[in-house]
């Protein structure tokens, strides 16, 4: 007898029991479609921690040491979607007696505001304006310096230099020390001359930063670095998130399979007599096996399909919106921009589920399969 | 041919070990029917499960076929029963989940008989049963009397050498049972047969070429 015929009559033993089949398949559909959910809202926590580090001010890719006469142009490779160019300099700032060290950025304004999210930590003033002699402080380095907005700063290379002045045009806060103590801004004007500059790339959704970097034929003494290569403390995070993730689901499918596993038996049980029937009539115990598999198998497989379209559908409807996590992120550093979460679907997150929600059902199928392939058809047709 | 010699069983209970089949002998020609009669318990369904191999002797031998069916396992055995026996029971024991014309079907589809040939003979013998209007009915539509003669096309459908009727008449008013004896040993005798009935029927006996009396497992007439 063919496969084709077995799964024949599978399918009339599935379709003819309904409602044990229905309530089988409904255990399926909802922890194969809650797992896809939560492995794509768990993408998006990850998704919405890169986009808010990135955003901020470093970009997806960071390349250092670039010799002045190269065009920012010449780095829009594809998939970069902002090519920021800055050049830095370690300065002392000074107002009255009071000093502050920083890394004082020279930037486009313009292009920042396009392409950073950090004009928007602005907590008094504003950003600096293109052509102006304006500084935009973090907060810890005015209240350091005792100053306020208009008033004046001195940048010097040495404390001990006349220096330039400049006017303070607006702080900001982040929340992220190494950013708010350590990272001054004004508009680039040249006053670095010829110096090196350092580029910020920012990539389109989907792109990667490693791909990119390949891309670019960067000169020699250039270097750049990825943001996981930049920040490996969220590197770590975002591994362990999905790490936890792999595990919720493990959990969640073992558990579920101990549900299924009963349920399984109670099917399987339910046709006991049938299977009695058959083998009096000829069908082999390896036979009885490939019909139970089969219909464990083919109803796995077709509840799990379901599920992942529950779960994509779920999704979707979520991604659109987003859901705002902003009251449990307000003060975390990796979602210092914005707490809204946008689950996204993955290729192993639309795989996973479903193929374990098989591997466990198979699992749960075994005892009840092999006590019925093992039982003798005597003892069956004589309890009917 | 079926030779069945000093073919002995029992069973073991929690209540100690029970003697059902002890020291039975008999042969049976290749075509020809024997009743085997008996009150309930007296070991009818356990030597006709022995004969079919869905039981295995402590003692004794079977053969069937020139088989020895005494010894088959696994794979032999099923391909002797698919090929060779088919089984008729009290009930029917219709596959709830498959149609009247898929159950007829099922021993084709598992010798591995085409489609067409399948229909064919489906339609043939649903025809004869006077069932051929209830093909696509589910076994819970049938009454008693139609799921006994859809059992009984189904057990002859792959056209077995041995049929083996586990008191097919008990659950059947005595019109209904008389014209599925009939059908079973007419049909019987022409395609050549060899039938084995468990039964506690009168009627039934005198349908049959021979009668066996068993009592506590023993022939005793």
């Amino acid at each position: 007898m063919s496969l084709r015929l077995w799964w024949g009559i599978a399918w009339r033993f599935l379709w003819r029991s309904r409602r044990s089949t229905a309530v089988l398949a409904a255990m399926i559909v909802s922890a194969v479609a809650t797992l896809v959910f939560l492995d794509a809202l768990a993408v998006g926590v990850s998704d919405a921690m890169i986009r808010n580090s990135v955003s901020l001010v470093s970009g997806h890719l960071s390349i250092e040491n670039l010799p002045s006469g190269l065009s920012p142009d010449s780095l829009r490779a594809p998939g970069v979607e902002h090519v920021l160019r800055r050049r830095a300099a370690q300065v002392w700032l000074r107002s009255g007696t009071n000093l502050a060290g920083t890394a004082l950025w020279s930037v486009d304004p313009d292009a920042e505001r396009n392409a950073t999210a950090l004009w928007r930590k602005t907590t008094a003033g504003s950003y600096p304006e293109e052509g102006t002699r304006q500084l935009f402080l973090g907060e810890p380095v005015a209240a350091e310096l005792g100053i306020g907005i208009g008033d004046t700063v001195t940048v010097a290379g040495d404390p001990s230099q006349a220096g330039t002045e400049y006017v303070l045009c607006g702080t900001f806060r982040t929340g992220i020390a190494a950013l708010d103590k350590g990272l001054s801004f004004r508009p680039d004007q040249g006053e670095d001359g010829d110096s090196p500059w350092q580029a910020a790339l920012f990539l389109a959704d989907g792109a990667s930063p490693e791909t990119v970097r390949d891309a670019l034929r960067l000169p020699p003494e250039a270097t750049a670095r990825t943001w996981a290569e930049l920040m490996p403390d969220l590197r770590q995070l975002i591994d362990l998130n999905a790490l936890c993730m792999l595990l919720v689901m493990v959990l969640v499918f073992f558990i579920v399979s101990l549900g299924i596993a009963c349920a399984f038996v109670i099917f399987i049980l339910k046709n006991i007599r049938e299977h009695g029937i058959m083998k009096s009539m000829g069908v082999s115990s390896p036979e009885t096996a490939l019909l139970l598999l089969l219909e464990i198998g083919g109803l796995t497989l077709a509840a799990s399909m379901l599920g992942v379209l529950l779960g994509c559908g779920l999704t979707l409807a979520v991604a659109g919106p987003g859901v705002d996590l902003g009251a449990m992120t307000s003060h975390n550093q990796y979602f210092a921009v914005s707490g809204v979460i946008y689950p996204r679907l993955t290729a192993s997150g639309l795989a996973l589920p479903p193929l374990m929600a098989l591997l466990f059902a198979l699992l749960a199928g075994i005892w009840p399969v092999c006590m019925i392939a093992r039982q003798r058809p005597a003892e069956v047709l004589r309890s009917i | 041919m079926i030779r069945v010699e000093n073919v002995g069983k029992s069973f073991i209970s929690p209540r100690g070990v029970t003697p059902v089949i002890a020291g039975v002998s008999f042969d049976l020609e290749t075509g020809k029917s024997l009743a085997l009669m008996g009150r309930s318990g007296s070991g009818k369904t356990t030597l006709l499960y022995l004969v079919g191999g869905l039981e295995r002797p402590d003692t004794g031998s079977i053969i069937c076929l020139d088989r020895p069916v005494h010894t088959l396992t696994g794979r032999a055995l099923s391909r002797f029963l698919r090929e060779h026996v088919g089984f008729l029971f009290q009930f029917g024991n219709l596959l709830s989940c498959l149609t009247v014309a898929e159950n007829v079907a099922f021993p084709l589809r598992l010798n591995n008989v085409g489609p067409a040939e399948c229909a064919r003979r489906v339609g043939e013998l649903l025809e004869r049963i006077g069932l051929a209007g209830a093909a696509r009915a589910l076994p819970r539509e049938l009454s008693g009397g139609e799921t006994q003669r859809v059992a009984f096309a189904r057990s002859i459908a792959h056209r077995p050498q041995i049929l083996l009727a586990d008191e097919p008449t008990a659950s059947l008013d005595s019109a209904t049972a008389r014209n599925l004896m009939d059908l079973m040993f007419r049909v019987g005798r022409e395609e050549g047969r060899t039938t084995l009935t468990a039964t506690h029927d009168p009627e039934v006996t005198a349908l049959a070429d021979r009668t066996l009396r068993l009592e506590d497992g023993r022939i005793v007439g």
